[in-house]
């Protein structure tokens, strides 16, 4: 009879890729935006800064209204 | 000095009893060992009996209010900074102040820290930003395991931390995984240590935590393993480790 097995060998296999994964063994495609770079340079969360930073663009357009004029002055010729 | 975080986002896996014991065992080998308390519950404090009411704890090192030193408690074999419930109220708050780089709030709180050869962080139970600080901190993970199918579940998701970790740029190694709680009378414990040595060889400690009643007993005294029963089967175990550890470099 054979040996009883308890937990399923696709378990071990995916623990198995995870590791070499982890311990970067494995190639896997990298997600975009997290690149490598020196200690204390980088954080997880880049996030909330990006967001930061396009809402100051936003408002910084707002605030000079180019588009909207230049829109106006098409929409004059037209 | 060296630097290693026992993490395991599952609770009950044996992450304080490692990290008092590898610690005591370290001690004894004449090594000067700091334990640093990283979970609101703190279990690690309650366990060596440190009372933190009136007196600074890791919270207020994190968000920079006292010096590491004055934190510190020192026991005859070993030095804690110990934790208390307030710190889950300063993870909330580090997390609003320095929410770009709050994985290195522990890193920076104990830059200049010195006259240790180790120093030992005992995670919470979980994958929050406490446990991302004690990963980042130490660079270097022991993650104790239970040797039952559940446990598998969590090792694969720690894993998959430590992935996204270094692909942050945050250096990260796995010290090793340690197969705890080890009922050698059960056919599920011997075959999970087996097929967890087969699948990733190396990476799992030769050193298994047997079962013991020692280690139970021990926190109740307010002591280490090492200290309450010398000669007990847990003191044998964690010395096993600590030498283990010492090799591996």
């Amino acid at each position: 009879m054979g040996k009883k097995t308890l937990i399923p060998e696709e378990k071990w296999e995916g623990l198995r890729h995870a590791m070499e994964e982890a311990a970067g063994t494995r190639k896997t495609s990298k997600a975009p935006g997290i690149l490598p770079a020196a200690e204390g340079e980088v954080s997880l969360r880049k996030g909330g800064k990006k967001k930061k930073e396009k809402k100051e663009k936003k408002k910084g357009k707002k605030g000079k209204g180019k588009k909207k004029d230049g829109k106006k002055k098409k929409k004059g010729k037209g | 000095m060296r630097k290693i975080t026992v993490i395991n986002q599952k609770g009950g896996t044996g992450k304080t009893t490692t990290a008092i014991n590898l610690g005591a065992a370290f001690s004894e080998m004449g090594r000067e060992v700091l334990l640093v308390d990283l979970d609101p519950q703190a279990g690690l404090t309650e366990s060596l009996g440190v009372e933190t009411s009136g007196r600074p704890t890791v919270a207020e090192v994190l968000t920079r209010e006292v010096e590491p030193r004055e934190a510190f408690h020192t026991l005859p074999n070993l030095t804690v900074l110990p934790s208390s419930p307030v710190l889950a109220e300063t993870e909330k708050r580090i997390l609003r102040e320095r929410p770009s780089d709050y994985p290195l709030a522990l890193k920076d709180a104990l830059a200049g820290l010195r006259g240790f050869d180790f120093v030992i962080v005992d995670c919470p139970p979980s994958l929050g930003a406490l446990s991302l600080m004690g990963m980042v901190y130490s660079g270097s993970l022991l993650i104790p395991l239970q040797t039952q199918y559940m446990a598998l579940n969590g090792l694969e998701k720690i894993l998959g931390m430590v992935k996204t970790i270094r692909e942050a740029g945050f250096p990260m190694e796995i010290l090793g995984i340690l197969p705890c709680m080890y009922d050698v009378r059960t056919s599920l414990s011997r075959q999970v240590e087996e097929h967890l040595r087969d699948t990733l060889r190396d990476k799992v400690f030769r050193t298994v935590i047997r079962q013991s009643i020692s280690l139970a007993e021990a926190p109740a005294r307010s002591k280490d393993v090492l200290s309450y029963q010398p000669g007990g089967r847990g003191a044998e175990d964690y010395r096993a480790l600590a030498q283990e550890v010492l090799q591996h470099g």
